[in-house]
């Protein structure tokens, strides 16, 4: 008896020390194995400086690790030139997959068409560019930006609303994102002739300046109906702007972002009156899946093309639950 | 010819705020929305973290140096501060810690620059990078933003520091505080004037028997304490300290101020005032730009000419000696 139970414990204790993949001896399993384990992704975004990038490089991270794959992040923090000095730097060491976060359509479209060439595949997330890759994957800036513009069309037109002013304050007036999000806001506010945007800022993504110019912005416009900030990460210098002037819930601000907690929380306490998440931990997922499918296809790099919009949802005060706050 | 020997007569300090008043009648004039109560103490606001952080800097360009480190020891100390109130720290003890932090760094810029002789336009560069790298491994692990928690950011003091006395901002009404005790300093007392003495010439003052290495780290220091100054006013004006800010262009709005006020970047010549004008005049600029519109491009060109020109100005009131080589001798 003594005997079997210590081979029982014996049996156990190795049977713990396997990893888990490997118990699993089925074909496809082993396939992927072969094709995934071990192999190296490389992950450059335009900046770590920015909260949604870092949101996909925690997830990347956890997925890259679950599936035994080398994951590397390369930082250029916002300098174009570092960027595709980087990309450029990769292609003699040949990952599998390099995952780019392009600045515009343009700066990385060659190097990138290198880099397919060399036999990596290459997948550009939430900005495409002109060399269409073996994937994209993002949000479609537009569609974004549309949803913004009707969602301030429905306030501004409100009964109860204090005006038909608004405002819009922008990233960027050079990244492409932000032109495409500025037309789709811009291609629902102007289907109402008798809304009147008074004002465009820029203010870099930078919670303070979003703060300085909505502060001075609110203050020569107290009737505002609706603040469209492009990004929820500078929207909180507006939201805190709107709450030090006083008109926290009477001019509604309306964003787009990463989602998460921080998007929740400013929806419950309606600092931000609707933001439009693009979910960053879900594309970071998308990401990789792709990633391991490409890895697995056995197609040339640069051969196929796919593309894939991914899903924005609303936060508000009346969403919370089914954007998954609570 | 009569105009233009008066105009030479004139102090950069006089033709910055002639500058102000005119902008002022201008917008006036031209701007919907410049001419309310509201907005001239959103001129204040706006400058009043750069114009805190330009009073540090001034104390080290009036003694002769330059601090490119200043904006990120200034984020440092406060980061380091998010963290400890947000894990339940009290917001004093806090406070303090982020000081100690900001004081041991100019002591060190300091040190490096009298002792090891360094140049400080290097030697700060560097220490800028080693904040930035250091802070990012332990203060802003996987974000580049520290929120301060709710609690913390409804807590007595921080809603004192971000309320409004007669619509001005507490803040900014401790920017002008901060102006007077500073000229007070400079001015009336022996560790201001020597700190001129130093700025003028200070191969004559060691001469003299000024302990010029113990003023250089003195300065470093009074100049990193303002910039932390500065960063938790940032901090309770919007609740949150952003890494990012280490490495953008603050650094460059604060020399901007300092020089445009009259601090001449040779040393020992400007004031305090001299900081408050500039800061109220580019205050004033980029107040009117947002009301006209322009777009941010635009305001940096306004921003860089300004410099420009009053780097042209200070050229012009203090020229070059040929016999030393120094400017405005």
């Amino acid at each position: 008896m003594r005997y079997i139970l210590a081979s029982l414990i014996a049996i156990l204790g190795c049977s713990a020390s396997i990893p888990a993949s490997a118990q699993l001896k089925d074909a496809p399993h082993e396939q992927w194995a072969k094709d995934v384990e071990g192999k190296s992704v490389v992950y450059i975004p335009v900046s770590l400086s920015l909260p949604l990038m870092n949101i996909w490089k925690d997830e990347l991270e956890i997925r890259a690790k679950e599936a035994n794959i080398e994951f590397t992040t390369l930082d250029p923090n916002l300098d174009v030139q570092k960027q595709n000095q980087m990309i450029a730097s990769l292609i003699p060491k040949k990952p599998d997959v390099i995952i780019v976060h392009n600045p515009d359509r343009q700066a990385l479209a060659r190097i990138l068409k290198q880099a397919n060439k060399a036999g990596i595949y290459v997948i550009q997330i939430n900005m495409g560019s002109t060399y269409a890759s073996d994937a994209f994957i993002g949000v479609d800036a537009y569609n974004l930006g549309s949803k913004m513009g009707k969602a301030a069309a429905e306030v501004c037109l409100a009964p109860d609303a204090p005006s038909k002013n608004l405002a819009i304050v922008t990233g960027s007036l050079v990244s492409q994102f932000s032109i495409d999000q500025m037309n789709g806001m811009l291609s629902e506010i102007e289907k109402h002739p008798e809304l009147n945007v008074v004002t465009k800022q820029v203010v870099n993504w930078d919670p303070k300046t979003d703060f300085d110019k909505v502060s001075t912005i609110v203050d020569a416009h107290k009737d505002l109906c609706a603040i469209l900030d492009e990004y929820d990460g500078e929207a909180i210098g507006a939201a805190r702007a709107l709450e030090r002037a006083g008109l926290t819930g009477k001019t509604k601000l309306i964003s787009a972002g990463a989602g998460g907690e921080f998007a929740c929380k400013y929806a419950e306490n309606g600092q931000i009156y609707k933001n439009f998440s693009y979910q960053a931990k879900e594309q970071a997922i998308q990401f990789m899946t792709i990633a391991q499918y490409l890895m697995q296809s056995g197609l040339k790099p640069g051969s196929v093309t796919t593309t894939i919009y991914t899903p924005s949802i609303e936060i508000s005060k009346d969403t919370l639950k089914d954007a998954g706050c609570q | 010819m009569q105009i233009s020997t008066r105009l030479s007569q004139l102090s950069q300090e006089q033709i910055v705020f002639g500058a102000a008043v005119l902008l002022s009648v201008i917008f006036l004039f031209t701007v919907p929305g410049f001419d309310t109560i509201g907005n001239f103490s959103q001129i204040l606001e706006r400058v009043t973290v750069v114009g805190i952080l330009a009073l540090g800097a001034s104390i080290v360009v009036i003694g002769g140096g330059l601090d490119l480190s200043q904006v990120a020891s200034a984020m440092a100390g406060s980061g380091l501060a998010v963290l400890l109130m947000n894990t339940g720290w009290p917001i004093s003890t806090s406070l303090l810690v982020g000081l100690l932090v900001c004081v041991a760094i100019g002591v060190i810029n300091g040190y490096i620059i009298a002792y090891i002789e360094i140049p400080a336009f290097f030697a700060t560069l560097a220490t800028n990078l080693v904040i930035f790298g250091v802070a990012r491994v332990l203060l802003f692990k996987s974000t580049f933003r520290l929120y301060l928690d709710d609690a913390v950011a409804d807590s007595p003091f921080f809603v004192f520091l971000s309320a409004r006395v007669f619509a001005i901002p507490v803040s900014t009404l401790l920017f002008i505080a901060l102006v007077l005790i500073l000229y007070l300093l400079l001015r009336h007392t022996t560790v201001g004037r020597t700190l001129y003495a130093i700025g003028d010439n200070s191969r004559t003052a060691r001469e003299n028997g000024v302990p010029v290495r113990l003023y250089t780290i003195f300065k470093y220091t009074f100049c990193a304490i303002f910039g932390y100054i500065a960063g938790i006013v940032f901090l309770s004006t919007i609740h949150n300290i952003d890494a990012g800010v280490m490495i953008g262009t603050m650094i460059f709005d604060v020399i901007l101020i300092v020089v445009l006020g009259g601090v001449s970047l040779v040393g020992g010549r400007g004031t305090p005032f001299s900081v408050l004008l500039g800061a109220i005049l580019i205050g004033l600029l980029l107040n009117g730009m947002t009301l006209l519109d322009l777009n941010n491009d635009l305001q940096d060109v306004a921003r860089g000419l300004v410099l420009l020109a009053a780097i042209v100005i200070d050229n012009r009131l203090h020229p070059r000696n040929e016999e030393t080589a120094r400017k405005g001798e």
